[in-house]
């Protein structure tokens, strides 16, 4: 469990930077204006509902033992169009952020693994974040979901911070400032 | 909503309404009925299932909060479709049809995706949250209706009628 120590944050942080300052010229291209905007902060930040789900390895990922990290999770299934579309942008936040202070998961609603498969065959940048299954739609339903997809970012200390309503572009400097802010919470 | 990986539903196959009040922002798509039944038939939902939500209006939806602060939110229970000659009627609300299909024994897969390619029966959307769902909506097909969509905005309440949809 990474707690994110000076020496080993401040390359990470400059990787960050670096990351934001490239994107905010790449944000001069259009965003569909379905995605723009960053994510809503959730003040009271709530502790997030735990879940053990398997990815499609047959690991189990269980979130409470990701404490330490900045964990973005996203709510999708491959029928909705704006989960569609927004996934590249998740594998190309993945890329940018620090890997031992932070990951993407992706928690897929009630479908097979063929199904998802066959999709992410397709998707450019293809997904290198785990995809987790969510068969009977339980984890979904124990979270403050109401349409897919909705995304959320956990703070380091396993609480809600961050929620996202409808398909995003990720990598655009607003919510990667909001993201860059939790990796620099202790 | 896509009734399969490449085959787009969404492509209009008639006009689409749309409105914009006090930040909330409504796009209505009306779908054919072989776009709506296609879209569930791919999910699992039995054929039977499928006439009875496809034969009436079913709407693509996309609902915004376009406001730079303050939340929006709404009860689809509270919204109604009026035609010339019946009088307003509430649209069907996915926790009905959920509690149909289970009684009917729809395979929970099948359920699952009917429930969360729905509008929600009630949601609270953030400044820059939107959704995108269906909306059965009470009214046969080729039949002229109007649509009152009802929201809460900055402690008040608003109502918008749209006037003279139709589903092909």
């Amino acid at each position: 469990m990474s707690t994110g120590s000076r020496d080993c944050a401040a390359p990470d942080r400059r990787r960050l930077l670096r990351a934001l300052a490239a994107l905010s010229l790449a944000a001069a291209a259009p965003v569909s204006a379905q995605a723009a905007g960053g994510f809503t902060p959730i003040t009271e930040r709530p502790p997030a509902p735990d879940f053990s789900l398997a990815d499609e390895d047959g690991k189990i990922w269980t979130l409470s033992s990701l404490k330490g990290k900045v964990v973005v999770v996203n709510f999708w299934a491959t029928w909705c169009p704006p989960c569609r579309r927004e996934l590249p942008s998740l594998e190309r936040l993945r890329r940018v952020l620090p890997p031992e202070q932070a990951l993407v998961l992706g928690i897929n609603v009630a479908e097979s693994w063929d199904t998802v498969a066959s999709f992410i065959a397709g998707v450019e940048p293809a997904p290198a974040f785990p995809i987790l299954y969510d068969e009977n739609s339980a984890v979904l339903k124990a979270w403050p979901v109401k349409g897919l997809p909705t995304t959320f970012v956990i703070d380091r200390k396993g609480r809600i911070a961050l929620r996202a309503v409808g398909g995003r572009e990720f990598d655009q400097p607003e919510p990667l400032a909001q993201i860059g802010a939790l990796l620099r919470e202790k | 909503m896509g009734a399969m990986l490449s085959a787009p539903v969404l492509t209009p196959a008639a006009e689409d309404y749309s409105f914009s009040r006090s930040g909330f922002s409504v796009k209505l798509t009306p779908l054919t009925r072989d776009q709506a039944a296609s879209f569930y038939l791919a999910r699992g939902l039995p054929q039977r299932e499928t006439e009875r939500y496809s034969r009436r209006c079913v709407l693509a939806a996309t609902l915004r909060n376009e406001r730079t602060a303050g939340a929006i939110s709404f009860r689809s229970g509270e919204w109604r479709a009026r035609t010339r000659d019946a009088p307003a009627q509430p649209v069907r609300t996915r926790a009905q049809w959920i509690e149909e299909f289970e009684a009917a024994g729809v395979p929970e897969p099948a359920r699952i995706a009917f429930e969360w390619a729905q509008v929600p029966d009630q949601h609270e959307f953030e400044p820059g949250d939107w959704i995108q769902g269906m909306l059965a909506v009470p009214v046969d097909r080729e039949t002229a209706f109007d649509l009152m969509l009802r929201w809460r905005a900055e402690g008040k309440n608003h109502e918008h009628w749209l006037t003279g949809l139709r589903c092909p």
